[in-house]
């Protein structure tokens, strides 16, 4: 069994899709662009619509979890690489910012940066070790790297820097635009930072897939031999993804740690990568938006679902899974898009997708 | 000294066990099982309420023979018809798998950690050059040593393991030449599932049992299959017992950092073999 | 002599594939590599283009042994393949796979090398929806950006009909002239190679069995026993 991209899901995911998510060229971009920015605006009114404080605690976690599993959608959509070690660039961003503020003492613009400057670095070393392996084999590593940073944030001798099992509250310094440790616990101010997150993380992530150097990474998710074979290097775009997904599950840690103000090692262990990979995969990683209506569906669902001291949470996440997985791979978001583009496209004739490779 | 090895050849026997059923299912169809965690951890809270209810060894009997039958209906019910899938989105249904498996758990055991007493006759201590040593613990050298030389006899002896062993090699080329691979794969989970069956009885009276246990052994056995799987079950053998020696050697001299070793070793052994896994079952 | 290949020896555990195997290639012409299914011809092209690295051969192009090279360098300085199967990427439009390897390569006539391929009109399709025999266009457009010294064309006629085959042959053995390359073409259908071919190397079990003109391989007797004689 080979693990090359020629194997990628992708492709027969799209087959699914159909040609779905792409949007035809030429004029008729311009009303979609209209009800982009109309959908961006209106996502700033939100807390008018979720009025209750829980509930609005709710949506600011769904959208930290969706930026989170944006960055590791990123990597499956471009790539077909499915990393379960994202948790190393969440929760350690989360703690590098935790920490360059509690005992570092700086205020929270310069530990912002440096915690995202961190998880560059990091992201840099631990990928040059990792994108040259593919398919299942970088799943695992990925695990075992993140595994590796969890282990070692609970060991006794890191406890005075991560607080080990106590965990580590944070004390935050100076303002950021103007904002301090209190309005940041406030789930209404969050909100829109996050959604502005969200929106630059989205135009960010939808630019770099469709400018050429998109295509590359599509293509090498396709074909990478072929693309070697066209004399362009593979090893350097892989990395440059890889470093760029780290990032976006790093700045959702730093929102973590900023709304949350207390860290706790389980941001880093690999259930809280599993978590981005679910709300990825349940969304859809073939749509823009899909990892964000997973984060939505599952921080409701998870609301409404453990309420009582009931405990099954877990089982209704798994059986979720292996559904959307069995029978559904393009996820809500995807399947309900690929919907909509058959029942628009019935007149055109099939396409036919079956290749000989 | 002679203790330190004995207790890396219990843990490291153990961790060949679970590597051993996690590197055949990965070996036939590329397919890393993350259920395998959770089976072994479900086995160990099985085996904690038989052994209480009625007898340890009811339970070193039983509870890997249900096991293996679990593998082979889930082969047969449900990933005989998933086998075109891409192994990463069989993976992550895995992943689905164990969640369930884990709550299930908790629903019936609750989340609190049990502990349980070696059985007889194995609930005293021999002398081990002069120092006393719990003689459960030789039970579980011996035992998982046993299984583990079964499971490669029959790999290299038997029809059957020829055929699992030429499967691997390439499944297709397998199926060309006449054997019933569906068979095969469903042959390879039951023994898989049974083996952490196997681990999770075993472990039961050795550490504590938790919810936990099965998600943190999980990553060690998948290294130990990484890193000695790059051929074959001697390798694996290897991996696990020297990670086993480092570990419990290490918890003496380096507390606490020793727990990184797994995975200094992995990065290493990926820094050498970038393309990391071979998976391939070689006796 | 632009590209000349010397003793490639490739070993699969024990089994010989190719043994001291070599043949020279010269700008404007089309080398010829025929040979039964298994004598290596594949192989061959692999180690050329360096999709296969170590064991023994000798490459020496333009004046420098470049065996120990990778693809990706074999490709920027002039050595270019297509691939038997083929290798375009389905969900990519035909002037993105085109645009793709221009940017790397830096060549800015691509639009000219697509209206010599006819893929004009097609440049908007993806890939992966447009004809069998379009695709192979691709792939093969796509070895040619940047023109390359030479190229290596594993069975560009497969899968396709023989009549597009034969067509096929005939634009490669243009190009070959047009543009000044060396072509190494390796082809099932023997017709198109003694059509199109100026040199040919017969290839038999991983050895080579001759090597001349296409008149001379046509007479020779041990070329007919193992070869051609069985195609009637």
């Amino acid at each position: 069994m080979t693990l090359t991209s020629e194997d990628s899901m992708e492709r027969r995911i799209k087959a699914d899709v159909g040609s779905g998510n792409r949007r035809p060229g030429g004029p008729r971009l311009r009303p979609m662009w209209v009800v982009k920015v109309g959908l961006v605006a209106i996502g700033f009114l939100v807390p008018l619509v979720v009025t209750g404080p829980y509930q609005r605690h709710l949506v600011v976690n769904a959208a930290i979890l969706g930026i989170f599993g944006l960055g590791v959608a990123f990597l499956i959509r471009r790539l077909g690489m499915v990393s379960l070690g994202h948790a190393l660039y969440f929760g350690g961003a989360a703690y590098a910012f935790g920490a360059f503020s509690t005992h570092g003492g700086l205020d929270i613009v310069p530990a912002l940066l440096l915690a995202l400057g961190g998880v560059v670095a990091v992201a840099l070393a631990v990928g040059s070790l990792l994108v040259r392996s593919r398919g299942i084999a970088f799943t695992m590593l990925t695990l075992a790297f993140g595994q590796f940073v969890f282990t070692l944030a609970g060991l006794t001798q890191t406890r005075s820097v991560t607080g080990g099992d106590d965990g580590l509250p944070v004390r935050m310094n100076g303002t950021l635009l103007g904002l301090t440790v209190r309005d940041f616990s406030n789930p209404t101010t969050m909100w829109t930072i996050c959604w502005a997150v969200v929106t630059v993380v989205l135009l960010a992530l939808g630019l770099i897939g469709r400018s050429r150097f998109g295509k590359l990474l599509e293509a090498i998710r396709e074909n990478e031999e072929r693309v070697r074979f066209n004399g362009s290097n593979t090893y350097l775009p892989v990395l440059v993804a890889y470093v760029v997904s780290a990032l976006v599950a790093g700045i959702a840690g730093v929102l973590f740690a900023l709304y949350n103000s207390f860290l706790s090692l389980d941001v880093l262990a690999w259930t809280t990568s599993g978590n981005a990979l679910i709300v990825s995969f349940i969304g859809g990683c073939w749509t823009a938006t899909g990892p964000l209506w997973g984060a939505l569906i599952y921080t409701v669902g998870n609301a409404m679902l453990v309420s009582g001291g009931r405990n099954e949470w877990q089982l209704y996440v798994g059986v979720a899974v292996i559904v959307v997985m069995v029978f559904a791979k393009a996820g809500v978001v995807g399947s309900l898009q690929a919907q909509w583009v058959r029942r628009r496209e019935r007149r055109q004739p099939p396409v036919d997708l079956v290749r000989t490779s | 000294m002679a203790i330190q090895l004995l207790n890396a050849l219990a843990y490291g026997s153990l961790l060949l066990i679970l590597a051993l059923g996690l590197a055949m299912i990965f070996g036939l169809g590329g397919v890393f099982n993350f259920g395998h965690g959770a089976l072994y951890m479900f086995s160990a809270y099985t085996a904690y309420s038989l052994s209480s209810a009625v007898s340890f060894w009811l339970a070193l009997v039983t509870v890997p023979a249900v096991l293996a039958l679990v593998g082979y209906l889930v082969d047969r019910g449900a990933f005989r018809f998933l086998r075109s899938r891409d192994p990463i989105e069989l993976a992550i249904i895995t992943y689905g798998g164990a969640l369930v498996v884990e709550n299930i758990v908790v629903m019936v055991w609750g989340t609190q950690p049990r502990a349980l007493d070696a059985p007889a006759p194995f609930n005293g201590s021999v002398s081990v050059l002069g120092d006393p040593y719990p003689s459960y613990r030789l039970f579980v050298i011996v035992f998982s040593l046993a299984v583990a030389i079964g499971i490669a006899s029959w790999l290299r002896y038997s029809k059957m393991g020829l055929h699992v062993r030429a499967a691997s090699r390439d499944l297709r080329m397998t199926a060309v030449a006449g054997v019933d691979t569906d068979r095969l794969n469903a042959v390879v989970a039951a023994v898989s599932f049974g083996l952490a069956g196997v681990a999770g009885v075993l472990v039961a009276p050795y550490a504590t049992v938790s919810i936990d246990m099965g998600a943190r052994i999980l990553v060690i056995a998948l290294i130990v299959t990484t890193v000695g799987g790059l051929g074959s079950i001697g390798g694996a053998a290897i991996a696990a017992i020297a990670l086993g020696l480092i570990q419990v050697t290490g918890d003496v001299n380096l507390p606490g950092w020793s727990a990184l070793t797994p995975y200094v070793v992995m990065i290493v052994v990926l820094i050498v073999h970038p393309r990391g896994i071979a998976g391939r079952i070689e006796t | 002599m632009v590209l000349t290949v010397r003793d490639v020896t490739v070993r699969f555990k024990g089994v010989t594939a190719l043994e001291d195997v070599g043949l020279d290639l010269q700008r404007g012409r089309v080398h010829g590599v025929i040979g039964p299914n298994g004598a290596g011809k594949s192989t061959f092209v692999d180690v050329v283009s360096g999709r296969r690295r170590g064991g023994k051969a000798s490459i020496v192009f333009d004046g420098e042994n470049v065996a120990g090279r990778s693809v990706t360098w074999r490709r920027r300085h002039g050595i270019a393949r297509s691939f038997q199967r083929t290798s375009v990427f389905p969900d990519l439009t035909v002037r993105a796979h085109f645009e793709l390897v221009a940017r790397t390569l830096r060549d800015e006539s691509v639009d000219e090398l697509i209206d010599a391929l006819g893929l004009g009109p097609l440049l908007d399709r993806k890939c992966g929806q447009v004809s069998y025999g379009d695709q192979r266009r691709v792939d093969i457009g796509m070895a040619l950006v940047g023109g390359p010294a030479v190229l290596l064309a594993d069975e560009p006629g497969a899968g396709l009909s023989r009549s597009q085959s034969l067509e096929l042959a005939r634009f490669i053995r243009q190009l070959a002239r047009e543009r000044d390359m060396a072509v190494l073409y390796i082809e099932h259908d023997v017709d198109a190679v003694f059509e199109v071919c100026d040199d040919i190397t017969v290839l038999n079990l991983g050895r080579v069995l001759m090597s001349g003109s296409p008149a001379e391989v046509r007479q020779d007797n041990g070329v007919r026993d193992a070869y051609l004689g069985r195609e009637g």
